[in-house]
């Protein structure tokens, strides 16, 4: 199924549930947002993860200068026009305010101050201190509430419990998806889709991973694992990468590993009491997550490390890793001089790929992906 | 001659507080080698913690650096040490009023140096920064900053780093250690909202902090050495913003409006680690409030009820320092006042009774919630009540490229200045100093034309 | 002659093509892009294989930069980074690193001692300054051709210091200090100083040593190589046809790849 035809499906998915009753919370912030939490007040979750194009970040230029994230850009930029694929960005009932990142928590004002959305707060501690979890929970239960307040009455425990095994169960479908031997681009397509809609993605996840069961491995290309910036629902960068002669082999972005490794064992989930205890529990455990500090950059390094020896063994290859920058992302920007000489200097090949969703840009993108994989 | 040189000449705090800046580097090599302090490096005016220990000194990373001050400046300072600045200041004025041209020459490069060298030192940081990595999509500000520690930061014990609403900025303390920093990191974070018994956690954070400040001081926390410091800390506030609203808002200055911006500029600067030694720039600080009004009240200076005032800001994450050069030949006179727009020009809630590690919890979280750590909404109200404080008859907005944080919302400031102080306001871009100065020269000719 | 390979650069100012043979450069051309390179480059195509006596079964053709994916003529394709990497060791068998800048891009390549490939490259093809349109765009307000601006620069004794990094301020600057009687000399000066730091400041970002050649169009400026030179500190060596060495390289890799 095409995007157009999937996003115009999710169209109708949303609107219906709104003549059912149910409202939509968006959010821009791509990380420890709890979404259970959303879902167990029967509410829609619904992620910002589109990319852009020159249209939509010009017309954010009229809210934010142009060194800003091109991702922000793109998301005040899909509200200011509503182009034809985004037209669900008109159902939307609530924004979520969150510090993933300050580009983030500027789109998200500007969205819900100039396209009249009301807005929720949900602010994220950056460390990870006995302290910081402790805030992380003072931020939960304050969500909760004010979720409370909305829909008019509690929610109860066993309902977050239900949303968080739910969620849990659906990465874990997820999460099998990398473990396949096809090209990067359906796992990718797979990867984008289930995030924008959620365990209600489950039955199409599992009838595509059942009909890979018995299919011919088919991944072909040098092997490239992705990190830094996710790439989004229309964007063409995984195109060039297969154009080029590569195949992303293993997505170390928010659309992708991070997302659906944050799983509980069953025994966490059994032996908790209390739901809220259990999405700190994860927070903590998110050490991948690039809005934390301060030990970002050596996890990340550790597990690029870890996953290339891994590969090596397992396939004889070796990945090539392509650092994916979104123009003006301070997080992935600001440490991909250290994470390629590091990476580099443990004999792993590193293509620092800056970019924002601009059409010129293509060109520019080719000929570094092409020079990159003809070093490899 | 100078205009500006010839002033600051009157002003012997301001040649101290300048010669203490630039000469930081001798100061600190003398408290770390020979007195055996230690050093703490900060960004953002967040030195106060260090003061509570009598053996470690705060230090903004820049100043570790050798300035090119004139050679002049430096026999100044030595023949303050034996005869008093007062003095010092005033055999230059009168060396000045001679009018024998190569010795006002020579006084006035050493007086135009100290802008001139300050500003250079920042470019040549961020020049550095790029060339050591640092991508070129960040602000003035973080690129020189990184370019200071990249080239300074090893010489420093510990980096004591506030996680605040800025990404890059938290992102680039982060940095520090990657690029090799052997100093050790010491974090508080600042919760990044006031709910619920988050005052409580951010206390216990600090307290934290201060536990890690132990293990490198030889000397042990106490309430009492803290509570000095408030005190102190509290009387640089109150003289800072004495300086910031009695002067700026009055019809008469005690000098040219280009000198006050370059003194108000000055204190921008230093105030983010009171040149390392807090009492002595409450000395400083005092003493050019004092010959301020001392001045004012002699009737010395200049009338300028016919100039429009002009707020700058933000400035301290870069800015262009021509502007208030600019803006004072189109007739108008520049203001900043960004440490109080942050509110770290608040007083620090000190008394017997209360801890102090509390009432340092309850001043940064009033910075954060009204500056660093606020939404676009709150910031631009801070931003308008400045202007409003200030009387400003317009409001030029430093829109730094690579700014995400406290640069970005000026659509938002616009229509609120407009709707509730019926002023106009104008952005200017900027990227490094020097860089467009004929381009801020046409936009503020046509802004300040809006005042004929 | 035995097969001969052919290096097609189709660069975004200019077209550059060699004919190869065993190893050696036996002729070339070089003309403007235009706006249709396709037709400018079969042109060059039909041209050298007229003067050598040759038809185009009798040649295998690897095209590389701008145009590289479009046009048709072209057996095979590679970037222009790998391709530069392989043609400066065809004229500095030692060299470690390239900078090239051409008219509208600028790069830097890094390459590994041990097996003369690229090891890491850098690229600025985003931003008109640091490239041959700069100096071009800085001539034509100085008043100057191109070919004399480097001359030009080097009686200066004073360079202007040109703070603007954006193309077309750096222009408004430029004019500003002519109105302000600064000389041409020093303002030629400036421009170049300005260009070497752009590029010596990428190329630094991924540690670029000795031997360094200096290629594209604008390493015939002598004033560029000076004033890099100076910004690096150390002495670089230029090719004797900085241009080439794109078109060169992809020759030489078809080669390689082709068994010849």
């Amino acid at each position: 199924m095409e995007n157009l035809e999937f996003l115009s499906e999710c169209f109708m998915v949303l609107k219906q549930k709104k003549e059912e009753g149910k409202k939509v919370i968006a959010f821009i912030s791509h990380d420890n947002i709890p979404e259970e939490l959303i879902d167990a007040a029967g509410y829609i979750p619904l992620r910002m993860v589109f990319a852009g194009n020159d249209e939509l970040m010009d017309a954010s230029h009229d809210y934010l200068p142009p060194s800003t994230c091109a991702f922000a850009q793109s998301c005040i930029g899909a509200f200011s026009i509503k182009p034809n694929n985004l037209k669900f960005l008109d159902l939307i009932d609530y924004v979520v305010i969150s510090n993933h990142c300050v580009s983030d928590i500027c789109a998200s004002e500007i969205i819900s101050k100039y396209y009249n959305i009301p807005q929720l707060k949900f602010y994220v501690s950056y460390t990870k201190t006995e302290n910081s979890l402790k805030y992380f929970k003072l931020e939960l239960v304050d969500f909760k509430r004010k979720l409370e307040e909305l829909r008019g009455s509690v929610i109860e425990t066993q309902d977050l419990m239900n949303s968080i095994v739910k969620y849990n169960n659906f990465k874990r479908k997820l999460s099998e998806l990398s473990k396949l031997t096809i090209p990067g681009s359906q796992k990718l397509i797979h990867f984008q889709r289930a995030i924008l809609k959620g365990p209600d993605y489950l039955p199409e996840l599992e009838t595509f991973l059942q009909s890979q069961e018995n299919a011919q491995k088919n991944e072909k290309g040098k092997p490239i694992l992705l990190t830094g910036c996710s790439i989004f629902i229309n964007d063409y960068l995984n195109d060039l990468i297969e154009d080029g002669g590569g195949n992303i082999v293993f997505f170390d972005t928010w659309v992708g590993f991070n997302y659906y490794s944050q799983i509980f064992s069953d025994e966490q989930i059994n032996s908790s009491n209390d739901p809220i205890d259990l999405l700190v529990e994860r927070f903590k455990n998110n050490i991948f997550g690039d809005h934390s500090v301060p030990n970002y950059l050596e996890s990340k390094i550790s597990q690029i490390e870890e996953f290339s020896i891994n590969y090596k063994k397992k396939f004889g290859k070796k990945v090539g890793v392509i650092n994916h920058i979104i123009k003006f992302c301070d997080h992935m920007s600001i440490m991909s001089s250290h994470l390629k000489n590091k990476l580099q200097e443990k004999g792993i090949q590193v293509l620092n790929l800056e970019r924002d969703y601009s059409r010129a840009n293509r060109g520019q993108l080719t000929t570094r992906i092409e020079a990159f994989l003809e070093m490899m | 001659m100078s205009l500006v040189a010839d002033e600051l000449i009157r002003f012997s705090s301001v040649l101290r507080i300048a010669y203490n800046f630039l000469t930081g580097r001798d100061y600190l090599k003398r408290k770390k080698f020979r007195e055996k302090k230690k050093l703490i490096s900060i960004g953002l005016p967040f030195s106060d913690l260090v003061y509570g220990f009598p053996d470690l000194i705060p230090v903004f990373p820049i100043r570790m650096h050798e300035f090119k001050i004139h050679k002049y400046l430096t026999y100044l300072g030595s023949a303050s040490n034996i005869f008093g600045w007062n003095r010092v200041s005033n055999f230059l004025g009168f060396v000045k009023d001679l009018g024998i041209k190569d010795v006002s020459q020579t006084v006035d490069n050493i007086i135009e140096d100290v802008i001139d060298t300050i500003n250079e030192k920042y470019n040549e940081m961020y020049d550095f920064g790029e060339e050591c990595g640092i991508p070129t999509d960040f602000c003035y500000g973080v690129k020189s900053l990184y370019g200071m520690n990249v080239s300074k930061g090893k010489n420093c014990d510990a980096n004591l780093n506030y996680t605040i609403r800025c990404s890059a900025w938290n992102k680039y303390l982060e940095s520090i250690k990657a690029i090799g920093n052997p100093s050790k990191q010491i974090w508080i974070e600042i919760p990044p909202r006031n709910i619920g018994n988050s005052l409580e956690l951010f206390k216990d954070n600090i307290f934290n902090g201060i536990k890690e400040l132990e293990e490198i001081s030889n000397h042990s926390y106490s309430d009492n050495a803290l509570r000095a410091h408030f005190q102190t800390a509290n009387q640089i506030h109150q003289f800072y913003k004495k300086i910031i609203y009695d002067i700026s808002t009055s019809d008469f200055y005690p000098c040219n409006p280009a000198t006050y911006s370059e003194i108000l500029a000055l204190l921008n600067i230093s105030f983010h680690d009171y040149n390392s030694n807090a009492t002595r720039y409450r000395d400083n600080i005092s003493s050019l409030m004092d010959e301020m009004k001392g001045r004012m009240r002699k009737g010395i200076g200049m009338d300028v009820s016919e100039r429009p005032k002009i707020l700058i800001t933000p400035m301290f994450g870069g800015w262009e320092p021509k502007t208030h050069d600019i803006i004072y030949e189109l007739g108008g006179r520049a203001l900043y006042g960004d440490w109080d727009l942050l509110r770290f020009l608040d007083d620090i809630p000190i008394s017997n009774r209360l801890d102090p590690i509390e009432a340092y919890a309850q001043f940064l979280m009033d910075v954060t919630s009204e500056g660093i750590g606020c939404d676009n909404d709150t910031l631009t109200n801070s931003y308008v009540r400045l202007a409003k404080d200030l009387q400003a008859d317009g409001l030029v907005f430093v829109q730094v490229f690579g700014c995400h944080s406290i640069s970005n919302c000026y659509r938002m400031l616009k229509e609120k200045l407009r709707r509730e102080l019926e002023i106009p306001s104008i952005a200017l871009n900027f990227n490094k100093m020097g860089e467009n100065v004929e381009q801020i020269k046409t936009r503020l000719g046509a802004f300040m034309e809006m005042f004929n | 002659m035995s097969k001969c390979f052919i290096g097609l650069d189709i660069g975004s100012l200019a077209t550059k093509i060699v004919l190869v043979n065993e190893g050696k450069l036996v002729d070339y051309r070089v003309e403007r892009s235009t706006f249709d390179f396709k037709r400018v480059g079969n042109n060059l195509f039909n041209e050298i294989l007229d003067k050598n006596s040759l038809n185009k079964n009798d040649v295998f053709i690897m095209s590389t930069g701008y145009g590289r994916n479009t046009i048709d003529i072209a057996d095979d394709r590679i970037t222009e980074i790998t391709a530069h990497a392989r043609g400066v060791q065809y004229f500095f068998p030692e060299a470690h690193s390239v900078i090239d800048i051409g008219g509208q891009d600028s790069k830097a390549i890094l390459i590994s001692k041990k097996t003369g490939n690229v090891m890491d490259f850098q690229m600025n093809d985003k931003c008109a300054a640091g490239t041959g349109r700069f100096l071009e765009v800085m001539a034509h307000a100085l008043e100057v051709p191109i070919e004399e601006i480097g001359s030009l620069a080097l009686n200066s004794s004073n360079p202007s210091a040109i703070s603007s990094t954006c193309t077309v301020f750096a222009e408004s600057e430029v004019i500003s200090l002519f109105a302000r009687g600064t000389s041409k000399h020093d303002i030629a000066a400036g421009i170049h100083k300005s260009i070497a730091r752009r590029v010596a400041g990428m190329a630094k970002r991924i540690g670029v040593a000795p031997q360094l050649v200096f290629c594209g169009g604008v390493a015939k400026n002598v004033a560029v190589k000076k004033f890099l030179e100076e910004e690096l500190g150390y002495g670089i060596v230029i090719p004797e046809h900085p241009q080439l060495t794109g078109a060169i390289g992809a020759a030489l890799i078809a080669q390689e790849h082709n068994g010849s």
